[in-house]
């Protein structure tokens, strides 16, 4: 029998650590594991005891890439679980601050993750040297992201102005509009990036995935809708755990999400894409059809563009947030504690982020859930090589290698969020 | 008047893993000083933002805990505009952002380098969790304060 094997030990540009492997018998792909080895972080069980009110702050601490979504996903659940609701310019400011993030976030994927892929690239650096504007209009942009965060949040990384509620202290219109030049740039360079990322060559490869993401009726999704998908679901979030289940396998410390009774599905900008398209404003719908992206996209490659729209709708949502905006006479809605359970589901750059929390009349937690979206996507991710391999089964095995690391950052998994890194091994018989 | 340009001073670390704090430590304790025009940073987010804050900097020094095998306690120091600085040494904590070395050599290619960059490492013992850092790596904490106050006021002469 011939075989070989496929295998990165450390994945780069992803966060967190984890490891690729294929095997190949008789050209045909025996085996593929998406191994997750970082140690579980159990902030579940610490959250028990603590007050309803420190959810945001602690699960912040999830992630640095994204701790806006973990701060809004716990904020909602447990202003639900208490019988809030979040309304005019505290939710405004909530959706701005998480367009910050979608900036920051997607331009350092776009640009310095996933973008040497393409171009041939071992990473960043490299590509810096042969083109330096184009890496600094990156940095440029995801400054600018993140100076959003910094005006709202008090700082860019575990924002600190965020509560349950709404924040401790709101900006004044005469500060944000401080940011509305910087953005007027920021939407020009992301309608330039959508044009960038279109002109990449993309492997040959779709599949049919079950999109699973947010769906609001007056706007594109980021902090608040029902959950759908292109396969039938469309339910309240509080129906999450009744329609998603996660299941263990030995060679991942993250669990992995599936449909109940039926299989892996994907979270993340396609999905939002693919299910939202037309909540998105005129000019990233025009920037996508120009750009030559289907309303539906199945090639998971081309995130890139994808990613390139949402900078587009975000710096346009930002702006028009921005000339909205009447300062708020409190910065926050008073929140009491009561016994009960309560759901929080937003949209994190990277896809779904799920928190269920219980808390007792006092408001002490009880019981915590938190499911990320790489999480969720693991199995969608090893699907996606199974696929991939199959179909370039006769390419060398360093191209494929190459390609089968660049699949697994079209999903610009956060390990750490899930676990919770990456090695990647072929092996070819 | 046209502002002059600052110094910066960046301490680069973990407040809750015992020794990696000490260059928080060296950049809270130099923000004590009180020099004019002399801003210090203690933490930064990713490695791209050391390029947004030495953007307009006449010189900069950054202050990172290192792992070498030396004593711990010892002190390196690197001036990254003529010598290259050891990937290694100043690893990443992180996969998803740049490390000092990496975003300093991102700097050279993109032309953003400080005309001066200075970068000490000391060497760290103990990375468990805590606040509290190593008696030999505060001692050497002392000495790169004291040093970098000299070349502050060089600079400001």
């Amino acid at each position: 029998m011939k075989s070989r094997t496929v295998k990165v030990d450390y994945l780069a540009r992803i966060e967190g650590e984890g490891r690729l492997y294929v095997k190949i018998e008789d050209d045909k792909v025996t085996d593929v594991k998406f191994g997750i080895f970082e140690p579980p972080r159990f902030f579940e069980a610490f959250l028990r005891g603590r007050k309803f009110t420190e959810a945001p702050d602690i699960t912040a601490r999830i992630c640095g890439i994204c701790p806006i979504a973990y701060q809004m996903s716990s904020s909602y659940a447990m202003e639900q679980a208490c019988g809030v609701k979040v309304t005019g310019p505290l939710r405004d400011l909530r959706r701005l601050i998480y367009c910050g993030e979608y900036i920051e976030s997607h331009a350092l994927h776009i640009y310095l993750l996933h973008a040497p892929d393409f171009l041939g690239y071992e990473d960043a650096i490299r590509l810096a040297a042969d083109y330096p504007d184009v890496v600094k209009e990156a940095l440029r942009l995801k400054k600018i992201g993140n100076d959003i965060m910094v005006l709202i949040g008090g700082r860019e990384i575990h924002p600190i102005n965020t509560r349950v509620g709404g924040f401790y202290k709101a900006p004044t219109k005469k500060e944000l509009n401080k940011l509305v030049e910087p953005l007027k740039w920021a939407l020009e360079a992301s309608l330039k990036t959508v044009k960038f990322t279109s002109t990449l060559n993309f492997p040959d490869f779709e599949r049919d995935y079950e999109f699973v993401s947010l769906r609001h009726p007056d706007e594109y999704p980021i902090t608040e809708g029902r959950l759908v998908s292109n396969k039938g679901i469309d339910i309240e979030i509080s129906q999450f755990l009744d329609y998603f289940e996660e299941e263990h396998v030995h060679h991942s410390t993250s669990l992995r999400g599936v449909v109940k009774g039926r299989s892996d599905y994907l979270a993340g900008p396609m999905s939002r894409y693919n299910n939202n398209f037309d909540k998105l404003p005129a000019i990233a719908q025009e920037a996508a059809k120009e750009a030559g992206l289907p309303k539906i996209c199945k090639n998971p490659f081309k995130s890139i563009i994808v990613r390139a729209v949402e900078l587009v709708f975000a710096c346009h949502e930002a702006l028009r947030l921005i000339e909205n905006y009447e300062m708020p006479d409190k910065p926050f809605i008073e929140v009491n504690p009561r016994d009960g359970v309560g759901h929080g589901c937003t949209e994190a750059p990277r896809g779904i982020l799920y928190h269920r929390y219980k808390i007792d009349k006092d408001g002490i937690i009880k019981d915590a859930r938190i499911i990320p979206p790489t999480a969720q996507n693991q199995r969608a991710m090893e699907e996606d090589l199974r696929g991939f391999v199959e179909k370039n089964i006769n390419l060398p095995t360093d191209k494929l290698t190459w390609q089968c690391e660049q699949a697994v950052r079209n999903y610009d998994p956060c390990i750490s969020c899930s676990c919770h890194f990456l090695k990647l091994q072929i092996d070819r018989k | 008047m046209v502002e002059a340009s600052p110094i910066v001073v960046i301490g680069i670390g973990n407040d809750f893993r015992s020794d990696d704090a000490v260059g928080l430590y060296v950049a809270r304790k130099i923000d004590e000083t009180g020099f004019e025009n002399v801003y210090a940073v203690a933490g930064i987010s990713d490695g791209t933002s050391l390029l947004e804050h030495w953007h307009t900097a006449k010189a900069a020094f950054i202050v990172d805990c290192v792992i070498s095998g030396a004593k711990p306690g010892d002190i390196i120091r690197f001036d990254a505009i003529r010598e290259i600085i050891p990937t290694k040494l100043f690893s990443g904590y992180s996969t998803h952002a740049f490390n000092v070395a990496e975003a300093i050599n991102l700097a050279k290619s993109l032309e953003q380098l400080p005309p001066r960059l200075i970068v000490y490492g000391i060497e760290g013992s103990n990375f468990s969790f805590g606040s509290v850092i190593s008696a030999e790596v505060k001692e050497a904490a002392s000495k790169v304060i004291d040093s970098i106050v000299k070349e502050i006021r060089e600079m400001s002469g």
